[in-house]
């Protein structure tokens, strides 16, 4: 390889280079360097019941979503978004904020710690998957009038 | 002065190979000497085999020479275990005699190969070699019946049985010949993993109907009939082959055998779930296969691989009286490549652990689908890469 060959791939790395250095400057190299140290513990912390049950939910709780979402036509709904009466809407989310602060006190608190796999196992729950489904309905029988 | 400190590992494996690679990035070889032990001279990457048998991968990609341990001064000594003689601190082998201040032993289980009929319709993958022999033999078959089975009830990878049906399942479809093939799974559990409870079986029973993977269940193996081409059970029950995939049965090494002091109970390498030495000695650590039936557990990498950050720190703690000992994970995960899709399940071992009477670990699928084929390959890398620190070309 002759010196201009070199020079040549030097210029091919200068943004790379460039990248790594403001990464270097910016502290997120070092977090990446501490990572790295404890890489061969990372397995070892992340197989944790509640952090694998977790993981385990929102992965279902994405096979739901993507379902619902799919159904939807992104342009149409952009379309309708824009043609909808925010002034209204927005007084009667008030409306629905403002009945919620008064009866807030009136709602148990649950007890003990929430945790967030139990959190997701309530948006689990068949009152929500309904809810998402109804969504979904809804949301195909709309697009099914646009056409 | 600083007295050197001879570290030994028996075993280049997952859980020697990891433990190996944790000592040395936490000291200096300077201060300790550390040797591995291994009668293949290799670390291999064996939940990968049925895939090597298959073609899928090549031994090159799941295989390392453990050579490479050099590099970072660890002395690899290829050569078998013949015996150790604990009150004075000395590792025997076929090779010469090799002292230590520190054995940690992760020999993992002997594969009794010659229990098994020497036949052409006859293979298995649980290991290197007959992998690669296993290979030529399904490439061969073109129509009848596979049966894939176990001869003991215990074995590496209690799932791999399903997982290896569910792969030719696959290639077989690949082929355009599957409608010729058979394929059975005989085995002594009474439904498809149904040891680990009905969150993993359920699930698993569905997968081998979608697939046409019949199964012969609570079938217990007690021979082999290689003219007749049929295997038997101890109830007498017999189920016909073409090209029959066995476990050969699983044993504890030998030099452990005949060292009494090292045994459990059941007859297995002894060590405890906390401290993983056994009751006699304090300068001497089992991980692995070898002591997985002596705490209730399958034999499994991942069971090594969580063993082995626990017995690197306890190590680590004998040779500078001060590393805090890290707890042992008793969760195992699983990434399985099934072919035409990937699945990761979890269970904690804990309360299976603490009272082998419970029936099957509490358990869970993170998820399945074919971008989980991708956990194995990455987990495979993973592995490689922490033994001998990215060295691996």
């Amino acid at each position: 390889m002759s010196d201009e060959d070199i020079l040549d791939r030097i210029r091919e790395l200068e943004p790379t280079i460039d990248a790594i250095k403001k990464l270097q400057e910016s502290g997120l190299m070092a977090a990446l360097e501490t990572l790295a140290e404890q890489a061969d513990l990372i397995i070892n912390y992340a197989s944790d019941m509640e952090i694998l049950g977790t993981l385990s939910l929102l992965f279902r709780l994405m096979g739901i979503a993507d379902i619902s979402l799919g159904k939807i036509n992104q342009e149409d709904l952009i379309k309708d978004a824009k043609e909808i009466d925010w002034a209204s809407l927005f007084k009667m989310l008030f409306s629905i904020l403002k009945y919620i602060a008064n009866d807030a006190k009136n709602i148990p608190k649950p007890a003990g710690k929430q945790k967030l796999k139990d959190a997701l196992g309530e948006l689990r729950s068949p009152e929500t998957e309904y809810l998402m489904k109804l969504m979904s309905g809804i949301s195909s029988q709309i697009m099914s009038k646009k056409d | 002065m600083i007295v050197m400190k001879k570290v030994v590992v028996v075993g280049a494996g997952a859980g020697g190979g990891l433990v190996t690679s944790k000592l040395r990035a936490k000291t200096s070889r300077e201060e300790v000497e550390i040797t591995v032990i291994d009668s293949t001279g290799r670390t291999d990457f064996q939940p990968s085999y049925p895939m090597v048998s298959i073609g899928l991968k090549r031994p090159s990609e799941i295989g390392v020479s453990f050579d490479n341990f050099s590099k970072t001064g660890i002395k690899p000594v290829k050569a078998k275990v013949t015996s150790i003689n604990a009150d004075e601190r000395i590792v025997k082998t076929d090779t010469g005699d090799i002292p230590y201040d520190e054995l940690i032993l992760s020999p993992g289980a002997k594969i009794e190969n010659e229990k098994l009929p020497n036949s052409e319709s006859i293979g298995h993958f649980w290991d290197m070699e007959h992998s690669l022999d296993l290979r030529k033999k399904l490439i061969n078959l073109k129509e009848g019946k596979i049966v894939i089975g176990v001869t003991s009830m215990i074995y590496k990878c209690p799932p791999v049985p399903w997982e290896m049906g569910m792969l030719l399942d696959n290639m077989y479809r690949n082929l355009g010949i599957r409608n010729r093939i058979e394929i059975k799974v005989v085995h002594w559990a009474p439904k498809p993993m149904s040891m680990f409870g009905p969150v993993i079986s359920d699930p698993v029973t569905k997968w081998m109907e979608e697939s046409n993977i019949e199964g012969n269940y609570g079938f217990e193996f007690s021979s082999i009939d290689p003219e007749k081409k049929k295997i038997i059970s101890k109830k007498g029950d017999e189920e016909n082959y073409d090209l029959a995939i066995l476990a050969p049965p699983h044993s504890v090494p030998d030099f452990v055998k005949n060292s009494e002091n090292l045994l459990s109970q059941r007859g297995w390498l002894d060590a405890n779930a906390n401290t993983f030495r056994p009751k006699k000695y304090d300068d001497i650590y089992g991980l692995g296969d070898a002591i997985a039936p002596t705490l209730g557990l399958g034999m499994a990498g991942v069971f090594a691989h969580f063993q082995a950050d626990t017995v690197a720190s306890l190590v680590l703690n004998d040779l500078d009286g001060i590393y805090p000992p890290f707890a042992y994970n008793k969760v195992g995960l699983c990434a399985s490549d099934m072919g035409s899709t990937g699945w990761i399940s979890y269970c904690d071992f804990s309360g299976k652990i603490k009272d082998n009477s419970v029936p099957f670990p509490d358990c869970g699928v993170l998820g399945s689908g074919p971008l989980f084929k991708l956990a194995h390959s990455i987990y495979e890398k993973y592995f490689l890469g922490a033994v001998y620190g990215g060295w691996i070309r």
